[in-house]
């Protein structure tokens, strides 16, 4: 019989499987044998990884494969044909024609030597050991076959080492620990926070958190990569050691930021015992954060609604009734105040942590059977000026690039956004990006941890005053055009000239050069252009932005001119390059695409266009309005002047999160009928008539789209709490306003709107399945998605500069209130902070504080700790003081996550001019030591009191227990 | 519904318009800058607000800018604010 060489060739890699070592993204193959089996690996893979691939295990305890090769337990000895002793495989490459052997005598040997050493001085309390059946030290003894510890127990040894549990989501255990430096590791090469080091030498070597302090009061933010790279039980979730190890998982994606994480949620039957990062997952690659790894216990909390509620007025107690009966009570409300005020009498908002299929169904509702074009949703309030202005550039209103493609940039310029706070994933792997040499330019009116990265190697902060981002933008892009840096082949090729001649002719005015600029700015004109030419002479330069760009008077207008920058020098359409959005929540831009805004259909097809509007029609079988409907402040004002009544809210606490709060919970109080459905009682649903329980993301199917337009399965991994996805609820409202809904199930929700929106005309569950994830646009052209965006071209033919003039917002400082307050967000709390605040993270944020520059509290007599009342012209709030040197003099922050904080009571009704997203990051205001909370907060307090009785007397009406 | 509430809903839509054309003022002459504002309150606008435009303008619209208040009479010339009401339809 012939024998064919037939060498295994880069077989599919299986995500759950340790390979050891990290891929090598070498084009040129080798081929090699092992163990006797050929296989062809890309040149640069180690040995190790090279026969994982071909399905042999070599043992191994300080290798995995999203850690560099270390080479230090010696346990992954294999012998090599014609080389002398017994070479670690993790640390050796593979080269043509090698043939390795990987389980020899001599090699059994030397394993089960160094098995006998590490066991040594190791408690042997296997069967109660918390990672008993998961312990990669019990797995490597049986491995090498050790039956015998010759040394004893009774020499010095570290068996008595003491525990740290100050954190509260995990234990470190040093008397389990065997110092393979894993956890080291994992925290500077993934997470990239060096918070644990190995101190000490030889025998005495042990790990330590910060300054040997502890894990809580050290630098660690707690990710857990150092606990998912332990291979033993030293680093251990609590939810482990109290449950055990889970059976089964499913890979869903994390209900927290814009980064869009995959997850495998590891399961005891319906019980969540830990969330692991999905290797496989493309956003993230098996890294996380502590809120997506630790902080999901809200989940279970006893605060859950549990049973649909109603009742006539807000004054007055809840009612359990069934489901039947709720959806009844809201549909006749919801159908009497049409009949009386109007059909534009009503509307809703769609949710952006909700999934698409929902997020679609929720303004489908409205335009269907609401039978008006009265839908919005809480990017209004984020990222409507990304939308607006990225269309109005780029012809498209999503960031351009994959997440991955920062590890191509050269220079990233960070705009208004702090991603290791808000965006921890991707601002893990920006670090990596920083450390192999990129350089950093950070235009941010704080000092942001990011500037603080270690072995950060070029990095500039330009700390602009809050309201000039236009300005500032304007002055890098006069730079750039006046001292010729400008890729004149790109803007000749893929620019429409008109505009840009326009464009050019604007931006090369000396009132926008940096020295001009410098006083609105209060940046430095040298150090304006010394960063202009950095980031147009990279070879690759990349602008990553947030709400400190969106959220202003001008947040369109700083969009727009971010996409200038970019087209200015060519920096679209190919790796390491582009303009990219980090998205707040984790499915704004999902909830965008799915027709949300009240002018957009499904794919940001304007209601006014009679093709897209009429395919819809006969899709839907309705005459839908040709006129945009009303946004989330239209509402709001028509609600007090009395023209709309109703109103059905999923998912988003506009309450809490919407500014100008007294103005909000008057317009809240004006409806007939508010209809909240969410998981808890949040600060809105105090103001509903009926409540509908929500559920959470572990308890139904449908996808997410992430910042990079990943569209990514979210499954269901325990049931319902109340028994319903929220589709099925909409769907149920609909039915009971007489507008058929008949799914099944979110992949027919999903048919539906790949064939309605051209965009998204390729995706399907099926596919989703076969690939993972898909990025939009995915369609004939492009039917396994688009990482990059606008390669070849722009969905609008050709790129449009956009005239950016700088326009000062109104709120300005004056002597009344002589402060501008800006706002943002913390690394363990998430957005209103229903979630994590019901979590263990309040350990590390329980309320929100003013951050205030240590002139400004000397000039007004604060100190530390003191509280601190805070006013603005449309309300006043109190806040205890944080002196610090982050901010500017002039300048105060805070964040939002606490309700009784009324962060929003004292942002303004100012917004952005195209699409009136709030102006949340300028507020004029001034600061005073008080004694006492605010009349709002003790309102607050009130309210708060009197609807959580009003709740926990409708539970009592019904369960006494 | 209380007048001083309908009149503070005016105020902030003139200030919005206003706020528009103050953000296209580089468009070119007020003719340039009134084609931007009547594209955009066309585009983005509800009824209602495109309603709150009319009476303005009935009102004189002397509070707008010069710019808006050309797009909001070129919007009504063409019948763009009369539309206040829905039609309802069947």
């Amino acid at each position: 019989m012939l024998q064919y060489f037939d060498p295994k060739v880069n077989p599919v890699v299986d995500h759950n499987r340790d390979y050891g070592t990290k891929p090598s993204l070498s084009e040129k193959q080798v081929v090699l044998e092992i163990d006797g089996i050929a296989i062809q690996v890309p040149e640069g893979t180690s040995v190790m990884r090279a026969a994982a691939m071909a399905d042999i295990t070599i043992p191994k305890l300080c290798a995995t494969d999203n850690l560099d090769a270390y080479g230090s337990c010696r346990l992954c000895a294999v012998q090599i044909e014609g080389r002398r002793g017994m070479p670690a495989s993790c640390t050796t490459p593979v080269e043509q024609g090698m043939k390795v052997w990987t389980q020899t005598d001599a090699l059994a040997k030397l394993r089960r030597n160094i098995m006998e050493l590490y066991i040594s001085d190791h408690p042997l309390d296997c069967l109660t050991c918390p990672a008993n059946g998961n312990c990669e030290l019990q797995d490597m003894a049986g491995a090498v076959g050790l039956r015998e510890v010759r040394y004893g127990f009774e020499g010095e040894n570290h068996l008595e080492a003491p525990k740290d549990t100050s954190n509260p989501y995990f234990t470190f255990d040093g008397s389990k620990c065997i110092v393979c430096s894993r956890c080291v590791r994992a925290c500077s090469e993934v997470q990239g926070t060096f918070a644990l080091t190995l101190d000490g030498r030889g025998f005495a070597s042990k790990i330590a958190a910060g300054q040997d302090e502890g894990f809580l009061d050290s630098e660690c933010v707690s990710c857990g990569a150092c606990v998912q790279a332990c291979p033993t039980a030293t680093l251990t979730e609590n939810s482990v050691i109290s449950m055990g190890q889970p059976e089964h998982s499913v890979v869903t994606t994390c209900a927290y930021c814009g980064v869009g994480c995959s997850f495998k949620a590891e399961m005891k039957g319906d019980k969540l015992v830990r969330m692991v990062p999905f290797k496989g997952g493309e956003a993230n690659h098996g890294h996380s954060c502590v809120k997506g790894r630790f902080a999901f216990g809200y989940a279970t909390h006893k605060d859950r609604i549990r049973v649909p509620m109603i009742r006539d007025s807000i004054d007055q107690p809840w009612k359990e009734v069934s489901w039947d009966e709720a959806i009844g009570f809201a549909a006749n409300r919801l159908r009497a105040i049409q009949a009386e005020h109007g059909r534009e009498s009503i509307g809703g908002i769609t949710s952006s942590r909700c999934t698409n299929e929902e997020a679609y169904l929720v303004q489908k509702l409205i335009r269907t059977a609401f039978g008006n074009n009265n839908t919005d949703t809480c990017a209004r309030v984020c990222h409507s000026p990304t939308g607006y202005g990225l269309k109005q550039t780029l012809g498209e209103s999503a960031g351009t690039q994959t997440f991955d493609s920062v590890l191509k940039a050269d220079c990233v310029l960070v705009i208004g956004a702090n991603p290791t706070d808000a965006h921890p994933v991707f601002g893990s792997l920006l670090r990596r990006r920083l450390r192999e040499g990129a350089s950093l330019i950070v235009a941010d009116p704080r000092h942001i941890d990011l500037l603080d990265t270690p072995h950060l190697t070029s990095a500039m902060h330009l700390p602009l005053r809050p309201g000039s981002n236009v300005a500032m933008v304007n002055a890098l892009a006069h730079v750039i055009v006046t001292e010729g840096l400008e890729d004149l082949d790109f803007i000749r090729e893929r620019c429409d000239n008109a505009a840009y001649q326009q464009w050019r002719a604007f931006i090369a005015e000396e009132r926008n050069s940096p020295e001009q600029m410098e006083a609105v700015t209060g940046v430095n004109a040298e150090l304006v252009r010394q960063a202009a030419r950095a980031y147009a002479n990279a070879n690759n330069a990349a602008i990553y932005y947030g709400l400190g760009v969106t959220e202003h008077s001008q947040g369109s207008t700083t969009v727009m001119g971010i996409a200038n920058l970019a087209l200015a020098t060519g920096n679209i359409g190919r790796d390491g390059v582009g303009v990219n959005p980090l998205r707040g929540q984790n499915n704004v831009q999902g909830s965008c695409d799915m027709g949300s805004f009240p002018h957009e259909l499904p794919g940001y097809q304007h209601v006014a266009d009679d093709v897209a509007r009429g395919r819809f029609e006969q899709a839907w079988g309705v005459t839908i309005d040709h006129e945009p409907g009303l946004r989330i402040p239209n509402m709001f004002n028509a609600a007090i002047s009395g023209q709309f009544r109703a109103m059905y809210v999923q998912g988003e606490d506009i309450a809490q999160s919407d500014p100008n709060t007294q103005h909000v919970e008057q317009a809240l109080r004006s409806l007939d009928c508010l209809i909240v459905q969410d998981i808890f009682l949040n600060e809105t649903a105090k103001f509903a008539h009926v409540l509908l329980p929500g559920s959470s993301f572990l308890e139904k199917n449908g996808t997410f789209t992430n910042a990079e337009r990943r569209i990514n399965r979210v499954r269901k991994v325990m049931p319902p709490v109340a028994g319903k996805e929220d589709w099925e609820v909409t769907q149920m409202l609909s039915n009971a306003l007489g507008y058929a809904m008949n799914y099944q199930h979110p992949s027919e929700i999903m048919a539906e709107i790949a064939s309605l929106t051209p965009s998204f005309a390729g995706v399907s569950y099926e596919k989703l399945e076969e690939f993972g994830s898909l990025q939009w646009p995915c369609n004939d052209e492009n039917p396994q998605g688009s990482p990059i965006m606008h390669v070849e071209s722009f969905p609008i033919g050709q790129a449009r500069f956009a005239v950016t003039e700088f326009v000062a917002t109104t709120e300005r400082a004056t002597r009344r209130f002589p402060l501008l307050l800006t706002t943002g967000r913390i690394l363990s709390q998430y957005n209103v902070g229903a979630q994590t605040r019901r979590t263990e993270n309040q350990v590390w944020h329980s309320e929100d504080v003013l951050e205030i520059h240590p002139h400004d509290a000397e000039e007004r007599g604060v100190k530390d700790g003191d509280w601190l009342g805070i006013s603005s012209r449309a309300g006043h709030t109190v806040l205890r003081a944080r002196i610090s040197e982050r901010m500017q003099p002039g300048v105060v922050y805070t964040t939002f996550h606490h309700p009784h904080s009324g962060a929003n009571v004292i942002t303004t009704d100012n917004s952005d001019w195209a699409t009136n997203c709030p102006e949340y990051k300028v507020t004029a205001v001034q600061v005073e030591r008080v004694t006492q909370p605010s009349e709002w907060q003790k309102n607050f307090h009130d309210n708060h009191q009197r609807q959580n009785k009003f709740l926990k007397d409708a539970t009592t009406a019904v369960d006494p227990s | 519904m209380s007048d001083k509430q309908h009149e503070s809903e005016q105020d902030h839509l003139v200030r919005m318009i206003n706020q528009i054309a103050h953000n296209n003022s580089a468009a070119g002459d007020h003719e340039a800058i009134a084609d931007v504002v009547a594209g955009h309150v066309k585009k983005f606008w509800p009824r209602r607000m495109k309603g709150h435009l009319a009476e303005c303008l009935d009102n004189g619209g002397d509070v707008l800018h010069p710019a808006a208040r050309l797009a909001g009479e070129r919007l009504r010339d063409d019948g763009h604010l009369q539309d206040v009401q829905p039609h309802e339809r069947g």
